[in-house]
């Protein structure tokens, strides 16, 4: 309302002037016009009588004679209307007459017609002076103070006129006109209302009433204007004033939103001025805002036809487009554009008006042709014209154009920085929609550079990055999104980055930030979120939070693809009921086969590990007996599902892996012949070889006993990964098996390093490691073994017994009292093979004197011959041997021997402190030459072994034997028992070798209890060293 | 001549820095800028054959420079490397490059103390490879104790009682991919308590320090709940996480995810956090050198990053890797500009103090 309130005030202005009866001028030339009535000026002037009873008749003459020449004079020189001249006259009748208040008056009045507004304000302060109040001078004073521009002064002197009793109405209607003419200049509106109010009551004018109501719309007093402005339009007021009234009403309340009321003053404000375009356009305005558009369109119409030309055409084209007629609109607007093509601003307004119509009209490249033109024939100033082409040549789906129009809009110089930052993002919108995704990029970093920031460049910077494969600069990019805004979108294209990157940890605690994010994802990418956490869950092996995401994810819909690894991870955390419901819903006819394959191995991996729960380590001692049974039935059967199931896999899709799986399950089912098969598939297959898989099948080789497959297998295992620990010392045992005792020594050796690599947790383990390595010592001793010595000597005390006939001591024990050496000799190769022994031996055998160790010379025997091991686990030998008689006394012969030793306990146990100890031997020999002979001796110990520094061992027994002797020689039976005490030190032992050597001494007291030639008491000491 | 041009230019460099990361930062060079400046307080030494018999003096002006940029504390790498030992070791089979003893002096000299590293093993990924079985892990992990047993053995009667001696440190990098999970993680805490208590009953009282790194493979608290259980079982005194960026393993915002849960676990185990700050920038791998690692020196910028970022989480030393190879005079031109640039920077942030 500004402007119409500034116009407001040259209208009251202008009305003010009006009320004073004159021709519209500026407010001088008002004042003026008001001054001029001498007629009034003279009637007032007789009011001003001058008191002059104290003046005598002398006196009176005397000033008469004095001054009136000069006022005669002036009188008729006014009347010439030669007032200039009748100035001086006056002015010299008052220089000799000053107190003549009337010619002063008058003479102040002259001086106001003359425009000396300054005299005549002098006089007629003068005058007031001396009549304080006198309203026609303080009128005359007004207007002179007016002229003078001291417009406080005159609305004073105005308003103390107009309370001057004086002066007539007329006049006093004039000094109130004069004074609200003052205010309203002053902008004192409260005097300027009140002068008014004052004119309304005295003499009421409806055109005043346009006056107060402007001054009431600048006080604030709409409502109160409006009451004023509906009575001037009520009144019996001139046409032009009701009208103006009813417009002001009509802009008064439209703006306050009264459409209604408006449109009603506005309508009777057009019935009175039927072709006042304004009045028009401004009820147009109004019914649009009523919403009614078809009068809106009408009152336009209206308004055009008042004026016909071009801007007819526009107001055509505003109406037309205002009532929806767009083709209308455009049509004429074309029109337009014919007869001025190109150059003036308006046509460039038309053009771009057209170009919006056109687009409209969905012609969106005439659009575009007409705003390039537009930017070309405004030399290039308006980039903006450029980026509204892009987008019409976008929509036209010409996105070719469309890009280029933005480059150039970007690269225009007039196009300012930040709005080259929007126009790139555009730009960029634009390329990723044509696929370009480098160029999107492209103009999306421009963007940035130009000081664009936002979530949404960021953000899809980081998509189109990631589409690109540049996972870390997605990663960088979607975290700036995610500083800008906390947008699940944005944490769930760094779970996705950082998951292409490798960065399962971090993916996992993005994605589970995107699924707890607020808003939430969409539907699908929320499901999409589940399905990938749940496979970087199931990488971190959080199984069970895999399975509850894979769950949730299928919660509205199944999903095939994951009932497998759900199977799987619910299995893995243990929930086996769990994991087969997973599998259930699959229909496996549906399946390919490569998919069923896969829910067949899973099927298998849950049977196996509910046989696993039943496995006999599982089952615990208390589940022996039937249940151990029923156990043992059902965990065959599980696992013959299982095989069956991945015999059904491979069927379908033979992989190694799957052959592996199958093999390992015959093993669990202690079916060795059926797992080979598989197993040797899995290793011929493709892929990396897998040593376990190899040892796999070579337990199953040595389970069957195929010991070279087994040896192969296991050696190509070790060569391939030489932490497979056990297979050193299983393989040399498959060496010892394949007589590659060599092999098997080092194989055994290498055990023995590796024997402080074994994980050792509690005191158990460190003695199965120690006894591991024993054994595997003991092994290697044997292997290495070439030759034994055996020195021995037993001493008889005393008894008649200890002298047994004359025959020399053909074999062991066969003498009470003897002593021999024995040496052994093992021939490579044949000297040792898994356990059976071949040795070339040769002993020297002697009687010895009672109570002493000297040989008796002429018993002495040495021999020469052949022993062998025929059974690997049993320790039997048979020999056979030519005696030759050294001694006098002694015979040549041949003699054939068996023997068998069982013992338990004979051998030291290091860390051990005492332990039961039970021997039995058996020996039989017959001299096959004469005489021929048989010899048996048996011998029976029980005992207990204390053991001292794990290398010397004491061990008091009883025992039982028998000797018997038959044939061509004098019979002999003997059975003695007693009490003896083994004392045995062991000697010459390092890494890879037990206690080759021992030394012993054997005291003994016995007592016949059978005895062919006497029963006695025995006391013997033998002492034996083996080397 | 372009070693000193370097060198001419590094104070400026170090000057725009400050002013950079202030600005950057909105806030006064002295409390942001300076953030970790002073905080690193160790390096890395990797010895090598060529390292070994660099002169005495090559060293100890080495030394020095390291202690002019506050390097308190010095890690040998390892001891003993693809059969070179780095001491006076008693088995023939080692080629002798003795040099820890010389090592020792100069640290004595300069105030520093030295972490004796033990065995490098080039297998070691392939040995811990988490496709591996649990059980052949576990024996390749006895081998690895063994291993560095027998050289604690060989160098304790020398450097136990040196002044300078600070403790052992595992040279076994231990990853957040192969000892995930209970089971695993329990055979390298195994492997590192087996290790520990043998140490300590070679030199009693000893510290131990032990290293890793995460490459995102670990969730943050996956990590930390791995170190715990290590830290804890093992009673390792100081675990140094090498914060990967040099390496390209993490960016700041993946270490910035992986510290405070450490920091954390580590010390409710009874440990101190130290981390590694990676001074080089690994070249991108190549298909003809994909196997070679080849770095250079890193710019001071983000260094400075990693500082102020690492410092905020470390309970125990930042630790450089490492000073010679990257931030010295040894280290070529562009080494030497980084050392006179960080010098720089160190210096005008301590003076702000």
């Amino acid at each position: 309302l500004g402007t119409k309130a500034r116009g407001a005030r040259a209208a009251l202005a202008a009305a003010l002037c009006g009320t004073l009866a004159v021709a519209p001028a500026d407010r001088p030339a008002c004042a003026q016009a008001v001054a001029s009535p001498a007629a009034a000026s003279a009637s007032y002037a007789d009011l001003l009588v001058v008191d002059r009873s104290g003046e005598g008749f002398v006196a009176r003459e005397l000033r008469q004679s004095r001054s009136y020449p000069y006022l005669d004079r002036a009188n008729r020189l006014i009347a010439q209307g030669r007032r200039e001249e009748a100035r001086a006259e006056l002015e010299a009748y008052l220089e000799r007459d000053p107190a003549d208040l009337k010619q002063r008056y008058s003479y102040g009045v002259l001086l106001a017609s003359l425009g000396d507004a300054s005299g005549a304000a002098a006089q007629m302060t003068t005058v007031l002076v001396a009549r304080p109040g006198f309203g026609p001078a303080l009128l005359y004073r007004g207007d002179a103070r007016q002229k003078l521009g001291d417009d406080r002064g005159a609305l004073e002197d105005f308003a103390a006129a107009a309370r001057s009793d004086a002066l007539t109405p007329a006049d006093r209607e004039r000094a109130l006109e004069s004074a609200a003419n003052v205010a309203v200049a002053l902008g004192d509106t409260g005097a300027a209302l009140a002068a008014l109010r004052r004119l309304d009551a005295i003499a009421p004018d409806p055109t005043r009433g346009l006056m107060e109501a402007q001054l009431l719309v600048d006080s604030g007093n709409t409502d109160a204007a409006l009451a004023i402005l509906a009575r001037v339009a009520a009144s019996d007021a001139p046409a032009a004033t009701r009208r103006e009234a009813l417009s002001r009403r009509l802009v008064l309340l439209s703006a306050q939103g009264r459409y209604g009321e408006a449109r009603e003053a506005g309508d009777a404000a057009l019935a009175l001025a039927p072709d006042d375009g304004s009045l028009l356009r401004e009820l147009a305005e109004v019914a649009r805002h009523q919403g009614d558009d078809a009068a809106s369109l009408a009152y336009l119409e209206r308004a055009a036809r008042l004026s016909p030309g071009d801007d007819v055409e526009r107001a055509e084209v505003f109406a037309a487009e205002r009532a929806g007629d767009t083709a209308r609109a455009a049509s004429v607007l074309r029109g337009l554009l014919e007869r001025d093509p190109r150059g003036s601003a308006r046509a460039l307004a038309d053009a771009t008006s057209l170009a919006v119509l056109e687009a409209k009209l969905g012609r969106h490249d005439a659009a575009a042709t007409l705003y390039e033109d537009a930017y070309r024939s405004s030399d290039e100033r308006d980039p903006d014209l450029l980026v509204r082409a892009g987008r019409e040549r976008a929509a036209a789906g010409r996105a070719d154009l469309a890009m280029a129009l933005f480059r150039e809009a970007l690269d225009a110089p007039a196009t300012p920085r930040a709005r080259r930052a929007k126009l790139a993002e555009e730009l960029a919108n634009l390329e990723l929609a044509s696929g370009r995704t480098a160029d999107a990029l492209r103009s999306l970093d421009r963007a940035r550079r130009l000081g664009l920031d936002s979530w949404s460049i960021e953000q899809t910077r980081g998509d189109l990055l990631f589409r690109d494969g540049r996972f870390a600069a997605a990663l960088e990019a979607y975290r700036a999104a995610q500083a800008r805004r906390a947008d699940p979108r944005s944490a769930l294209g760094a779970a996705y980055a950082l998951s292409e990157l490798g960065k399962p940890g971090l993916a996992v605690g993005e994605m589970q930030r995107a699924l707890d994010g607020v808003p939430p994802l969409a539907p699908e990418s929320r499901r999409a979120a589940l399905v990938s956490i749940g496979f970087l869950r199931a990488q971190l092996g959080q199984h069970a939070e895999a399975a509850a995401a894979w769950s949730e994810a299928q919660r509205d819909r199944l999903d095939s693809d994951l009932a497998v690894p759900l199977a799987r991870e619910e299995r893995l955390a243990g929930d086996l009921a769990a994991a087969t419901a997973a599998l259930a819903p699959l229909d496996a006819s549906a399946l390919p086969p490569a998919e069923e394959a896969a829910r067949l191995d899973e099927r298998a991996e849950i049977a196996r590990a509910r046989a696993a729960r039943l496995a006999p380590s599982a089952r615990g001692a208390g589940a022996a007996g039937v249940a151990g049974e029923v156990s043992d039935a059902e965990r065959t059967r599980l696992l013959d599902l299982a095989a069956d199931d991945l015999e059904q896999g491979l069927a379908l899709d033979p992989t190694p892996d799957r052959e592996y799986r199958l093999g390992v399950v015959y093993v669990e089912l202690d079916d060795p012949a059926a797992a080979i098969p598989p197993l040797e598939r899995s290793l011929a297959g493709a892929g990396p070889f897998v040593p376990s898989h190899a040892a796999a099948l070579g337990y199953a080789y040595q389970a069957v006993g195929r010991y070279e497959d087994a040896g192969r297998e296991f050696a190509r295992a070790l060569a391939a990964d030489r932490d497979l620990l056990p297979l050193y010392e299983d393989l040399g045992n498959v060496r010892v098996k394949e007589v590659r005792n060599d092999d098997a020594i080092r194989l055994f050796e290498q055990a023995i390093d590796n024997t402080p690599l074994y994980p050792v947790d509690d005191e158990a383990e460190r003695a199965e490691v120690e006894a591991r390595r024993l054994r595997m010592r003991r092994q290697v001793s044997e292997l290495s073994r070439r030759f034994s010595l055996l020195a021995y000597t037993s001493i008889c005390f005393g008894s008649s017994n200890c002298e047994v006939g004359g025959a020399a001591p053909l074999s062991a024990g066969a003498s009470k009292s003897q002593g021999g050496v024995e040496l052994a000799v093992r021939p490579p190769v044949i000297g040792y093979r898994d356990g059976r022994v071949f040795e070339l031996i040769s002993r020297v055998l002697f009687e010895q004197e009672v109570n002493s160790i000297v040989p008796r010379g002429q018993t002495t025997v040495v021999t020469l011959g052949l022993r062998y091991k025929p059974l690997r686990a049993i320790d039997g030998y048979l020999s056979a041997e030519r005696l030759f008689g050294a001694g006098s006394a002694a015979q040549d012969n041949v003699l054939l021997r068996g023997t068998y030793g069982w013992q338990r306990g004979y051998a030291i146990q290091p860390g051990v402190p005492h332990w039961s100890y039970t021997t039995a031997y058996v020996d039989v020999a017959r001299t096959v030459e004469s005489p021929q002979d048989w010899f048996f001796y048996l011998e029976g110990r029980q005992g207990l072994t204390f053991n001292f520094r794990d290398d010397t061992m004491l061990t008091p027994h009883a025992y039982l034997r028998g000797r018997f002797q038959t044939g061509d020689d004098e019979d002999f039976q003997e059975v003695d028992m007693g009490l003896g005490v083994v004392a045995r030190w062991l000697f010459r032992e390092d890494r890879y070798h037990d206690f080759q050597s021992s030394a012993e001494l054997l005291p003994r007291i016995g007592y016949d209890l059978v005895n062919s030639d006497g029963r006695d008491l025995t006391l013997s000491l033998t002492a034996i060293v083996r080397f | 001549m372009r070693t000193r041009r370097h060198a001419t230019r590094a104070p400026i460099v170090a000057a725009l820095l400050l002013a950079a990361l202030a600005e950057g930062a909105g806030a006064s060079p002295d409390r942001e800028a300076c953030r970790g400046a002073t905080r690193l307080r160790g390096t890395f030494v990797q010895l090598t054959t060529a390292a070994a018999e660099r002169p005495r003096a090559e060293w100890d002006t080495l030394f020095a420079e390291m202690r002019a940029i506050g390097v308190e504390q010095v890690f040998l790498q390892w001891t003993w490397a693809d059969g070179v030992a780095f001491y006076a070791s008693p088995d023939d089979r080692d080629a002798g490059r003795p040099i820890v003893g010389t090592l020792f002096d100069l640290a004595a000299q300069h105030g520093m103390r030295v972490w004796v590293g033990l065995a490098h093993d080039a297998g070691w990924w392939a040995g811990i490879d988490r496709s591996r079985p649990a059980t052949e892990v576990e024996v390749f992990l006895a081998r690895r104790r063994l291993q560095n047993l027998s050289i604690a053995q060989a160098l304790s009667a020398s450097v136990a009682a040196h002044p300078a001696f600070a403790g052992w440190y595992a040279p076994d990098e231990i990853d957040d991919r192969n000892w995930l999970g209970r089971e695993r993680t329990a055979l390298v805490a195994g492997y590192l308590e087996d290790m520990t208590v043998g140490l300590r009953n070679l030199t009693p009282g000893a510290a131990v320090a032990a290293s890793g790194f995460g490459q995102g493979w670990a969730a943050p608290t996956q990590l930390a709940d791995q170190w715990s259980a290590i830290v804890a079982r093992a009673r390792i005194d100081l675990v140094l996480f090498q914060d990967g960026i040099g390496a390209g393993k993490l960016t700041l915002a993946d270490a910035a995810a992986y510290l405070p849960p450490l920091e954390a676990a580590v010390a409710a185990a009874g440990g101190d956090l130290g981390v590694v700050v990676e001074l080089f920038s690994a070249a991108p791998t190549t298909a003809e050198a994909a196997t070679a690692f080849a770095a250079e020196p890193a710019p001071l910028e983000r260094i400075a990053a990693q500082l102020a970022q690492d410092q905020r989480w470390a309970t125990g030393p930042l630790v450089a890797f490492s000073v010679p190879d990257y931030m010295s005079s040894l280290a070529g031109a562009r080494g030497a500009a980084l050392y006179a640039a960080y010098r720089g920077w160190r210096e005008g942030c301590a003076r702000g103090r």
